[in-house]
């Protein structure tokens, strides 16, 4: 653009246009003093003119001409207060009659005024804020995208709780005065800052909770589906990654060891099972650890949940329009419900209404029912809800995916609150394990071990599993029951390993005389966590271990006795040198134990459990053999003898937070294949082409030549002839030369 | 290797229970554990939750309501401990307010397991916002042990900040049941955090108007 005439006079230069008077003017202020002032009014005249007859070129000018004052405002300290002022006036009293273009001119010079600290940020805030709702989609993506990152810059070394609190506020007020489309975008940029740790507070939380509540569905929306996510950014970004290599390392090593000793016994058979399942086991711990559902949910910072929930529930009522969204709202009260354990009875018939094979997004609503439930409420409140579920889905006439759904849901409710369930229900249920579809069966086996380990006197008698293999009740035996523990849960494996290493370290000082003992306390230290895996890795067959130390123990001929202990030489001695430290800190008493009741029965275990407790501060090292103990109890499993019930090493309340629905459209892995199906994978299997060349017949009717003959036919009707014998009677060197006259003539070489 | 010194514990006690007696104080004082956790994000960890029966009762002032049928009514009485019937709790009419007053006026509640079903009915939601919903209570136990139960019972329970503290007895108390209950409290509470030791920055105990000792 030329510039006007009045430049070439004062400057007496050729400055052609804004750029270059932009750059002399940031190399030299002061002398470009008067052609700043020129151009500033020129943009003011400008401006007047637009309002009495605007036009596209105008536009032009005046952007570039505001683009140009606010590059060069810093160096002018006169015009800082006029300018931002001017703009703000503009924008905010003509914001309807300006074009887009310059809209998001003035917002882009704001914004770089800001940056320049020109301009108060709060203030740009609160401006931004209004013009949301301006309605120009392009500015409104513009302006979100600044707010958020003018956010987290301002927050970014320490937070600013002030201007924090007043935007928060701001947006708070937005919510039910502003324009909807204004108040959902404010709750977008709320959310993004939420996610991005910027602000992680309650009061983010809550004001997003009262927009749920909106009368306008699309707030409404991004605000359930806020709360409805899982978050599963928040978890993955940094902590995780350290911790799970850590757990994937220690699992590794875990399993190298049981391989190692695996690998030392001669029935490898039957400990290549017991290996796999203690694989399965492992894996299925670390899972439990790394689950999404110990993470941090937004729901959990709710100020007043119970007024929240009730909120929504009247919301529900009220909603009309789309099913979607008041599912959305279901699944919300449920998760509400269920994470803060609130009163809502209300709220299970109302789903009740909702459940049947037909209903769109069934699996979603069996879902918030079995999200709702939790052990606060009464018993007699979910029941109804079971049998429903009971018998609108679990009948032999419906399909059986159906049937495994219905089963699924039963159990997911179950789970968190087991009191609901009877005992008939569950036995009628129990029986579906023999069902032909495998999803069915899969799901009563389920539910079937879930009662096993909840409450194992409402199955059959068939289904109770064996006395000793599993755990045994665990869950409440009624409404309201509490049951404090009296210490740490899996404590007595400390005692019990005491107790069974003892015996070795017996055996072992009748064998070397007390004399080493003081020297490996010392040295126990350092390697014990080595020593320790090594001890655990064995314990599949602590059964046999026990056997023979036990052998030893009772003293029968010298001889007998070197052999059993040099057999267990290598590691019955890494177990006595770990235990020696803890057994001097226990000192005599535990002695003493071992040696007058040595079957300890479970009553006995408890009350030590409890000396346990009150005797030691417990050092990381117990922690984690007591998890090591436990992980390999697991193991065992069904190694258990008979009738030697021990208590639950798990704590009851294990289940997560959230419940996917998932969980519960989890019908069938791999469905069972038509025979048309599995001959088409055996097809799929084979190589495509067979080896050798082929050659099409001239006439595939022809019979076969005299030579295929000779190929085909069995080798002991040919093995007597002249030329057959002779083939095998020739030297090597014959063979090389005839190899090498036949390619000759073929023409290889 | 212990991260506690036994013997320093012991001193923290004895100085705790001399200072108790060296300015009398017009009421008992209680032992409380305070514990400051680190490496914990309460934002993104999951919050623990544990209750656990301690070896001796830490609080003597520690009021129990039994909500119960007559047969449980008189046992209470009989007892000296405070009852209410289902009556009683019907004139509340569910009225928030009243329902708060209750919740504060005890420290635990038990009602009657025929009776406790209708309790979430007759009350609404107040006790459970308090924390404090009813334990049941059968005729086959015995009130009295039920009762000491959950006297005994403290629960550890992280929310939004870093520390804790709970009562885990008082000056009244010998040495070794104090030494007991901390022990055990200890115990129990680091093996409900995630990294167990690696989880506490520190533990004291004080009693209510007494100087604070570290003991980790």
């Amino acid at each position: 653009m030329q510039l006007r005439k009045s430049n070439f006079k004062l400057t007496g230069r050729m400055t052609s246009s804004l750029p270059t008077l932009q750059n002399l003017i940031r190399r030299d202020p002061t002398s470009y003093k008067d052609d700043f002032a020129v151009q500033y009014e020129y943009l003011k005249s400008k401006i007047t003119l637009f309002f009495v007859s605007p036009s596209s070129e105008l536009n032009e000018e005046i952007s570039e001409l505001i683009m140009f004052v606010s590059h060069v405002l810093k160096c002018y300290p006169t015009y800082h207060e006029e300018f931002p002022k001017m703009l703000e006036d503009l924008i905010r009293k003509h914001n309807s009659i300006l074009p887009s273009e310059l809209r998001v001119v003035i917002c882009k010079s704001l914004i770089i005024l800001r940056n320049r600290d020109l301009y108060q940020p709060v203030l740009l805030m609160k401006l931004f804020f209004e013009l949301l709702g301006c309605p120009d989609k392009a500015l409104r993506e513009m302006l979100k995208l600044h707010i958020i990152t003018d956010i987290r810059n301002i927050n970014l070394k320490n937070s600013n709780n002030k201007m924090n609190r007043a935007i928060q506020a701001f947006i708070h007020t937005m919510l039910f005065k502003a324009s909807p489309v204004a108040a959902k975008i404010a709750i977008q940029i709320m959310i993004e800052l939420y996610r991005k740790h910027v602000w992680n507070d309650a009061k983010t939380v809550n004001i997003i909770a009262d927009a749920c509540l909106s009368t306008h569905n699309k707030i409404m929306v991004a605000a359930l589906t806020f709360f409805l996510s899982n978050d599963p950014s928040q978890n993955k970004e940094d902590d995780g990654n350290s911790s799970e290599e850590e757990e994937k390392k220690d699992k590794a090593k875990k399993i190298s060891g049981m391989v190692r000793a695996a690998g030392f016994t001669k029935k490898a058979k039957n400990k290549m099972k017991k290996l796999e399942r203690a694989r399965l086991i492992l894996r299925k711990e670390v899972k439990k650890k790394r689950s999404p559902e110990g993470s941090f949910l937004a729901v959990h910072l709710l100020n007043d949940p119970q007024t929240f929930a009730e909120k929504l529930y009247k919301e529900l009522g009220r909603l009309n329009d789309k099913f979607e969204i008041k599912l959305m709202v279901m699944q919300l009260i449920a998760r509400v419900v269920g994470i803060h354990q609130l009163f809502l009875f209300n709220f299970y018939p109302y789903l009740q209404k909702y459940l049947s094979h037909s209903q769109v997004h069934c699996t979603k609503i069996l879902a918030a029912a079995a999200q709702a439930s939790h052990p606060l409420v009464p018993p007699d409140v979910i029941e109804p809800l079971l049998k429903h579920i009971a018998n609108t889905f679990i009948s032999d006439h419906q399909a059986v995916e159906v049937m495994a759904v219905g089963i699924n849901s039963v159990r997911e409710i179950c789970v968190r609150c087991p009191l609901a369930m009877d005992k008939d229900l569950l036995q009628d249920l129990a029986q579906y394990k023999k069902h032909t579809d495998k999803g069915v069966s899969m799901a009563a086996r389920s539910l079937i071990s879930l009662f096993r380990t909840l409450n194992r006197s409402m199955l059959a008698k068939v289904d109770q599993g064996k006395p000793g293999e599993n755990i045994g009740d665990v869950g409440p035996t009624e409404y309201g029951a509490s049951k404090p523990l009296e210490a740490i849960p899996g404590i007595e494996f400390l005692n019990s390993s005491d107790e069974e290493e003892d015996e070795g370290g017996c055996c072992g000082e009748d064998k070397q005389g007390c004399c080493g003992e003081n020297g490996e306390k010392e040295t126990a230290e350092p390697g014990t966590k080595r020593k320790r895996l090594s001890s655990t890795s064995c314990c599949g067959s602590s059964g046999k271990r026990r056997r023979s130390a036990s052998e030893t123990s009772g003293g029968c001929s010298g001889s007998k006795r070197h052999r059993t202990t040099s057999e267990t030489s290598g590691s019955s001695r890494k177990r006595k040198r770990t235990t020696s430290s803890s057994r001097s800190r226990k000192n005599s008493t535990s002695r003493r134990r071992t040696f007058s009741e040595t079957s300890g029965t479970s009553s006995k275990v408890k009350k030590t459990a409890q000396e346990w407790m009150t005797d030691k501060i417990l050092t990381e090292e117990d922690f984690q053999r007591i998890e090591e103990k436990r992980l390999a109890w697991l193991m065992q499993g069904k190694q258990q003898k008979k009738g030697k019930r021990q208590a639950s090493p798990e704590r009851a309340d294990d289940h997560g937070d959230i419940l996917n629905p998932s969980n519960i459209e989890h019908i069938n892995k791999h469905k069972k294949q038509t025979k048309e199906e599995r001959l088409e994978t055996i097809r799929k299997g084979r190589p495509d082409k067979k080896f050798g060349i082929k050659k099409a017949k001239m006439d595939p009717n022809a019979s076969s030549t005299n030579a295929e003959k000779r190929k085909n036919k069995p080798f002991m009707m040919v093995v007597h002839k002249r030329g057959i014998r002779e083939r095998s009677r020739k030297s090597f060197a014959e063979k090389q030369r005839d190899l090498k006259k036949k390619l000759l003539r073929a023409g290889k070489i | 290797m212990s991260k506690i010194n036994k013997e320093f514990l012991l001193e923290a006690i004895t100085s705790i229970q001399d200072g108790s007696k060296a300015k009398q104080r017009k009421f008992l004082e209680t032992v409380e554990l305070q514990i400051a956790l680190k490496n914990y994000d309460p934002a993104r960890d999951k919050r623990f939750t544990g209750t656990v029966k301690l070896r001796h009762v830490p609080k003597k002032s520690f009021k129990v309501c039994i909500i119960g049928d007559d047969r449980h009514l008189d046992e209470a009485k009989s007892l000296g401990y405070d009852c209410k019937s289902a009556e009683d709790l019907k004139k509340l009419n569910k009225n928030k307010k009243l329902v708060k007053k209750l919740a504060k006026g005890y420290d635990a509640f038990m009602a009657s397991d025929g009776l406790i079903k209708q309790i979430p009915r007759l009350l609404g939601p107040g006790l459970n916002k308090a924390g404090k919903f009813p334990t049941s209570l059968s005729h086959q136990e015995s009130m009295e042990e039920k009762v000491e139960t959950v006297k005994r019972t403290i629960k550890f329970q992280m929310k939004k900040v870093l520390c804790l503290s709970v009562a885990v007895g008082n000056v009244s108390m010998e040495m070794d049941e104090l030494n007991a209950n901390i022990m055990l409290a200890v115990n129990f509470l680091v093996s409900l955090l995630k990294k167990n030791w690696q989880n506490v920055r520190s533990l004291h105990i004080k009693s209510t108007m007494g100087k604070p000792h570290r003991i980790y």
